[in-house]
């Protein structure tokens, strides 16, 4: 059974091509630091369904019902004290491994904004199905478009003039809400540069499908040039 | 009449289907029931306060709906099929409806009284008692479930569906928004449906506090009940904090108040009350079809349920911290990041006593004599996709994490996983594993077989994919998706693998008519090899409207199976024959919940004097009801005692 689920996962991530898969391939720090909790959770998770599955299968060949046993009285137990009491501990033990780094992340994560130095600042607004993105320092307006520098934090202050909206660029970080009556901060470092699809994730009516934007991480040369052309276009 | 025509002309080619397939529909079974002389019959049936009987119309029912959101599954999965693809009428909003009403239906109208069902049926029998507490209840619960669902049903032909979700988020679910009839359906269909479900909770609370049988103390209780009881406790819990939340929605669109609202008011209140509801719900679906699972896996092993006291705790701890943990469903709203934090530990923390529940079960089997007969290959099934589920459950309570999985298709993996492999496997297999004791006859072995290897490996080719389309950047609730990011491939399978599923639920219909039709009555207690262990199977299949002709003595957990192995027959039943008193039959409640479905259109369009007309019609049954002498039935101890000897022959 667990050969025959490793060799479906296996046989599909491959024909996908894992290069496709967005959350497997960051190209930021945020997303990357949520990756390595994708896969620590799914090691000690693996751990769990390759116990319990290889005590099912054993279980389900070793105790059939064969021919002339039909009637049978099997010894009937009403439980065994030591097992329960591992199958308690030895979870806990496991969701501790988890919770730590769990919890450390979450606090880096939801902390960034304001402990980075310098960050780029880039007021995101949702309205229904479109995202604009205005960059007060240099005064710049983009449609359903963003360009960013690589290597520098940017913090994008979300905010919704409708109803909620989801901001999520999967290859640079997880989402975050996009709330009519709150902002809401995220922050984000890409490390490589790139086109990389961006979308809203939470559901906001008809056209939700096509409430995407193209995310583009430069050079921080060019996006310096680029701020001054589009400055100076502005006026 | 030509502005009648005009009128279908204009019609969209899928309302104008729907309402031509109704009408033959309805039409056919009409003609079937003149003919055969049934209305009578049927009409017996609609004032039945027999819980067997109640129970047989909510499996029914919620069976219905589920065929129907099953339709929309693959109207949905059809227009997923391929990148850019215009299926039919299918996209943008058209679609939206189509998922929303998909989602509503299959937790509300399918998933929660699938289940009520069948505890109907289950829990009075293996209580040793004779019918539920309030039977009268019962049946208003009933019909205010169906009168909720056929409110929500409709609303695809008669003003439109809602379409704001399953989860109907404001300010997306207000008036600015979407206004119109579509979103007034959702709040209102599932209070009045809501109140049944309140009530149906009540109503097993007391009545398994009360009624159990002499001798049956809690820790003597077989599994179900003891899941159904907890289970009951969370309806009252959650189900009223659901209709708090669809009140201040129904406000909200109707009368204009604006709490809910972007602006003055605040959309999270909406989030916090529909998933302090929303959560525990999850559970009230899982929780009965454990007890089930944990019936039959330990009938078909011939063994003795593991861990009996670790298995009721496990169940009173999964319903306990299931009300600590709606915050999962928020990580990515903004909240404070201790807020977070803790619900992240609440929400791993639920997996200690899961984890409990999968090894008891486990070793229940080990030392066994394992049978695969379909019950047991639903419950196995069950084992396999469940823990693949929880293990997804566990991925997603890491926050950081759940900010990259939320929203997408990784989660439509993960609900499905744990819906369809506890509460669908459940249901399947209690219904297969009870079916001989609710009418008598088997379901057919092979058959069953065949639905259950289709319906199974079906499962797993629509849903698995869709973990690896949600990490590859998919969210959900979008109706089509671009070539270029090579979600094309997956997306097929998906699609293919829910038309194996909808064979699988063909052959399931199939069963039942041919054994409803050509198979011998059984006239067996105990039907599954002489293997049963409890209450239920010590009376005849089906059992007479009174269950117990005398009541039963319990002296263990397992009654029927100490007996067995003491070398008799049957329990020893205690007590002399005497007249039974049993509940009348009435028709209130079935107009109680025409009355409702009156007031509810009137509401949903807001033509008040049809909502009045309604709400009088209600109150005024209710005064009936309150002057009504309803001194029930005396079924003579001659009849039972004929009946009795009969039965044991
Ligand atoms: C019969 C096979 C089924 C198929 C093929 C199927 C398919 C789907 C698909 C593709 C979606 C995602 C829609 C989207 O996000 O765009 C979905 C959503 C959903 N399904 Fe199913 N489903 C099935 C059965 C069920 C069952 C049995 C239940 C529960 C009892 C269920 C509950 C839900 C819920 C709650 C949603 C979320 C709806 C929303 O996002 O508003 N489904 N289903
Ligand atoms: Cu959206
Ligand atoms: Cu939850």
């Amino acid at each position: 059974m667990t050969l025959r689920i490793a060799l479906f996962v296996s046989g599909i991530i491959s024909i996908s091509g894992c290069s496709n898969i967005a959350i497997l391939t960051p190209k930021g720090t945020e997303a990357y630091s949520e990756l390595s909790l994708l896969y620590l959770s799914l090691a000690l998770m693996s751990i769990v369904l390759l116990v319990v599955f290889t005590l099912f299968t054993r279980f389900l060949i070793k105790y059939r019902e064969r021919p002339g046993q039909e009637n049978d009285f099997p010894t009937q137990i009403e439980g065994n004290k030591k097992l329960e009491i591992t199958w308690v501990v030895v979870p806990v033990f496991i969701l501790i491994i988890l919770a730590i780094p769990t919890f450390a992340t979450t606090y880096q994560l939801d902390h960034e904004a304001e402990s980075v130095d310098e960050p780029l600042r880039i007021n995101v607004t949702g309205k229904q199905f479109r995202w604009f993105f205005y960059y007060p320092e240099f005064n710049i307006m983009l449609e359903n478009e963003v360009k960013l520098p690589v290597d520098r934090p940017v913090v994008f202050n979300l905010h919704s003039e409708d109803v909620i909206h989801s901001f999520w660029i999967p290859q640079l970080a997880g989402k975050k809400d996009v709330l009519p009556h709150k902002e809401n901060k995220l922050t984000i470092t890409p490390d490589e540069t790139g086109t990389f699809d961006g979308k809203c994730a939470e559901f906001c009516g008809a056209s939700h499908a096509f409430m995407t934007f193209k995310t583009t991480v430069i050079e921080r040369e060019a996006f310096k040039e680029w701020t001054n052309v589009a400055d100076k276009q502005e006026e | 009449m030509k502005a009648l025509l005009n009128y279908f002309t204009s019609l969209p080619s899928d309302i104008l289907l729907a309402d031509l397939s109704f009408t033959i529909l309805a039409i056919t079974i009409a003609y079937l029931l003149t003919t055969h002389s049934k209305w009578n019959w049927l009409w017996s049936w609609i004032t039945s306060t027999d819980h067997k009987k109640i129970g047989i119309m909510y499996l029914l029912v919620s069976f219905l709906f589920f065929i129907r959101a099953g339709m929309e599954a693959l109207l949905i999965r059809m227009q997923l099929a391929f990148p850019n693809n215009d299926f039919w009428v299918f996209q943008g909003d058209r679609f939206n409806q189509l998922t929303s009403t998909h989602g509503t239906v299959m937790i509300f109208l399918v998933a929660t009284p699938l289940l009520i069902g069948l505890m109907n049926v289950i829990v009075p029998l293996q209580i040793g008692s004779r019918d539920v507490a309030f039977p009268f209840m019962n049946s208003l619960s009933l019909w205010l479930f169906i009168s909720g669902g056929i409110l929500l049903n409709v609303s695809f032909v008669a003003g439109g569906s809602p379409n704001a979700g399953w989860t109907s988020y404001a300010p997306l679910a207000l008036n600015d928004y979407t206004p119109g009839p579509g979103n007034n359906y959702y709040p209102i269909g599932l209070q009045v449906a809501g109140l049944g479900t309140i009530m149906g909770g009540i109503n097993f609370i007391v009545t398994i506090l009360k009624m159990r049988a002499p001798g049956m103390r809690f820790m003597r209780m077989p599994l179900s009940t003891w899941a159904m009881f907890i289970t009951s406790i969370l309806i009252v819990y959650a189900f009223s904090a659901l209709a708090v939340a669809l009140l201040l929605l129904t406000f909200e669109r109707l009368f204009g108040t604006v709490i809910l609202s972007g602006g003055e008011g605040n959309p999270i209140i909406w989030q916090h009350l529909f998933w302090i509801f929303g959560h525990p719900e999850v559970y009230i679906i899982a929780l009965p079809a454990f007890g089930i699972f944990s019936d039959v896996i330990s009938t078909f092993s011939k063994r003795k349920l593991f861990g009996y006291p670790s298995m009721v705790f496990a169940i009173i701890l999964i319903g306990f911290l299931g009300f600590m943990v709606w915050v999962h469903h928020m990580f990515t709203v903004g909240l404070n990041t201790n807020i977070n934090i803790f619900f992240a530990l609440t929400t791993m923390l639920i997996a200690v006593p899961t984890g409990i529940k999968v090894f008891n079960w486990l070793f229940t089997m080990r030392g066994g004599r394992i049978r695969f007969d379909t019950p047991m290959l639903y419950a196995l099934g069950f084992i396999f996709t469940f823990v693949i589920g929880g293990v997804t459950g566990v991925m997603l309570s890491t926050v950081p994490a759940d900010y990259q999985y939320h929203d997408s298709y990784f989660v439509v993996a993960h609900l499905h996983y744990v819906i369809i492999g506890a509460t669908i496997f459940g249901v399947f297999s209690g219904v297969y594993y009870w079916w001989p004791k609710m009418f008598g006859k088997f379901l057919n072995e092979k058959l069953g077989k065949w639905n259950f290897w289709t319906f199974g490996i079906g499962f797993h080719f629509t849903f698995f994919p869709m973990h690896i389309m949600g990490l590859m950047g998919m969210p959900r609730r979008v109706f089509t998706y671009p070539e270029d990011e090579g979600l094309g491939f997956l997306n097929f399978i998906s699609t293919f693998g829910a038309f194996m599923m909808g064979a699988g639920i063909l052959f399931f219909i199939i069963n039942i008519y041919l054994t409803t039709r050509y198979s011998k009555k059984l006239m067996l207690n105990d039907p599954w090899y002489s293997r049963g262990r409890t209450l239920e199977w010590t009376i005849p299949s089906p059992p007479p409207a009174y269950n117990f002709a005398r009541l039963p003595e319990v002296k263990s957990r397992e009654p029927l199976w100490d007996a067995y192995e003491k070398g008799y027959k049957n329990i020893d039943f205690i007590g002399e024959y005497e007249d039974i008193h049993m509940p009348n039959s009435t028709s209130l409640p079935f107009f109680i919940g025409i009355g409702f479905l009156i007031a509810s259109f009137g509401f949903v369009f807001e033509i008040w004097t049809v909502a009045m007309l309604g709400m009088a019609m209600v109150f005024l049954l209710l005064g009936i009801r309150s002057f009504q002498q309803n001194n029930g039935i005396h079924i003579p101890k001659k009849t039972v005692m004929a009946e009795d000897r009969r039965s044991e022959e």
